[in-house]
């Protein structure tokens, strides 16, 4: 009976447990995501309640040597596969931001192999206005398309592109390599603000993704892992 | 009476000068409409000056300021063959050529260029660094109603314009004045301190009209 008991008690725990774990959020600072493995199944799902967005911030720092399109952000509704998609077409050597399947494309950035990139983009549903800036440097003020927001539940994943709401995934569009201080805001970052993530001071952490307090889950082998840092 | 109200007030509108300080132009996508355009009162000029900043990722041939009069509809334009490293001024419909001024994309540079009749040479200044300078043409002034436009390259008196020629990027603290700014002067424009207000366009207070889509948008200043 007692055995029984104990028995029942395990269960009751590890299902408390489960939910617990899938509720909480963590302290990612100093730490990536490692994408080690070319797949197209192995992708980190980013959990928001937010929804309905008027205006949108997303900053990231990556690092790869692929020589090939791959995506680096991808936000999808169950309107649009590409609803807030960052991406990179290697063909024509250009930065890609896909806001509600619109495209704006921004060429001549400096985008090397094995270096971290801070890559932050806004776009404004008032004015219709995406604008991306490479390591710190803005590029033009591009118009894509105004007058109605990103709404829905929406799916956040890094490290495959959606092709369909929460799936569709291309190996050869997937992200090997590593990503780092993902945040996501409901609003235009300033400038000075975007300075202060680029060069790592102190900074108002996203709002609808924070970083510092990220509800995530990991599908298939991406390791969370310490940042490499130099010796002191 | 009604009507002579209205026609006031819609000619008051257009009429209201606007202080754009720290507020720049945003020309969003490529279009062969969207312009902002500018008219002055000033119609006889012996001798003029341009200065403005500008930030653009076109590689392609772009107008940056398009001065037109009836008679000539290249009266005064800055006329940039990316594609080439080229740039060309306009003079009364008579061009000159300058290479290697290294025009940079995705960056805000300075330019400003002048002339004057008596003289008919034209120099540009970029990002505070002379060109050299070249003869246009030289006895007759800038004579005439003067119509401006900023996005777009006028083949006509207002209007002519080409998708393929039009501005896309941001522009801000245009000034003109009707003399020759002395290199100093410049240098004080390209800094951005100290300068004169241009005395026939003031950025500080200026007339226009936004045609289609063109925005005023606050500066992205660095963090002070």
């Amino acid at each position: 009976m007692l055995i029984l008991f104990f028995n029942q008690m395990k269960v009751l725990l590890l299902l408390l447990m489960t939910t617990a774990c899938a509720a909480l959020t963590q302290d990612l600072s100093g730490k990536m995501f490692t994408f080690p493995l070319e797949t197209n199944s192995a992708y980190v799902k980013f959990n928001t309640s937010g929804r309905d967005f008027n205006a949108i911030t997303v900053c990231h720092r990556s690092f790869t040597d692929l020589k090939r399109d791959h995506g680096l952000f991808s936000l999808s509704t169950p309107n649009n596969a590409n609803d807030f998609l960052i991406f990179w077409d290697n063909t024509n050597k250009e930065m890609e931001a896909h806001i509600k399947n619109k495209k704006a494309e921004y060429g001549g950035r400096d985008y090397k192999p094995n270096t971290w990139h801070s890559i932050c983009t806004t776009w404004d549903g008032t004015t219709g206005l995406t604008q991306l800036w490479f390591n710190g440097q803005p590029s033009i003020r591009k118009f894509t398309n105004s007058g109605s927001s990103i709404g829905g539940p929406v799916n956040i994943i890094v490290g495959q592109e959606q092709d369909s709401h929460g799936g569709g995934f291309d190996i050869k569009q997937s992200l090997v390599g590593m990503m780092s201080d993902v945040h996501m805001w409901d609003y235009v970052l300033s400038a000075c603000e975007i300075q202060n993530y680029v060069d790592e001071r102190n900074f108002t952490p996203g709002n609808v993704l924070n970083w510092r307090a990220l509800d995530y889950q990991i599908v298939d082998k991406v390791l969370l892992e310490h940042k490499v840092t130099v010796c002191y | 009476y009604q009507m002579l109200l209205l026609l006031l007030l819609v000619a008051s509108c257009a009429a209201i000068p606007q202080n754009l300080s720290e507020k720049m132009f945003t020309f969003p996508q490529e279009t062969n409409t969207a312009h902002v355009r500018l008219t002055t009162s000033r119609q006889n000029l012996p001798a003029v000056t341009v200065c403005f900043r500008f930030f653009t990722d076109l590689k392609r041939a772009h107008s940056l300021f398009s001065l037109a009069l009836p008679s000539f509809d290249n009266a005064f334009l800055f006329y940039n063959l990316a594609s080439l490293d080229s740039f060309q001024m306009w003079v009364r419909n008579t061009a000159a050529n300058f290479e290697g001024l290294d025009f940079k994309l995705n960056k805000w540079q300075s330019v400003c260029a002048t002339w004057d009749a008596a003289s008919g040479l034209v120099q540009l200044w970029v990002d505070g660094k002379p060109s050299s300078r070249k003869f246009t043409n030289s006895g007759s002034n800038i004579n005439g109603p003067i119509i401006i436009a900023l996005g777009q390259e006028q083949d006509s008196h207002g209007g002519g314009f080409d998708v393929k020629q039009s501005f896309v990027g941001m522009m801000s603290d245009l000034h003109m004045w009707d003399y020759k700014l002395s290199p100093c002067e410049i240098q004080k424009y390209t800094n951005g301190r100290g300068y004169a207000k241009g005395n026939v366009l003031n950025w500080n207070s200026l007339e226009f009209q936004i045609v289609g889509r063109v925005l005023i948008e606050n500066k992205q200043n660095a963090c002070q």
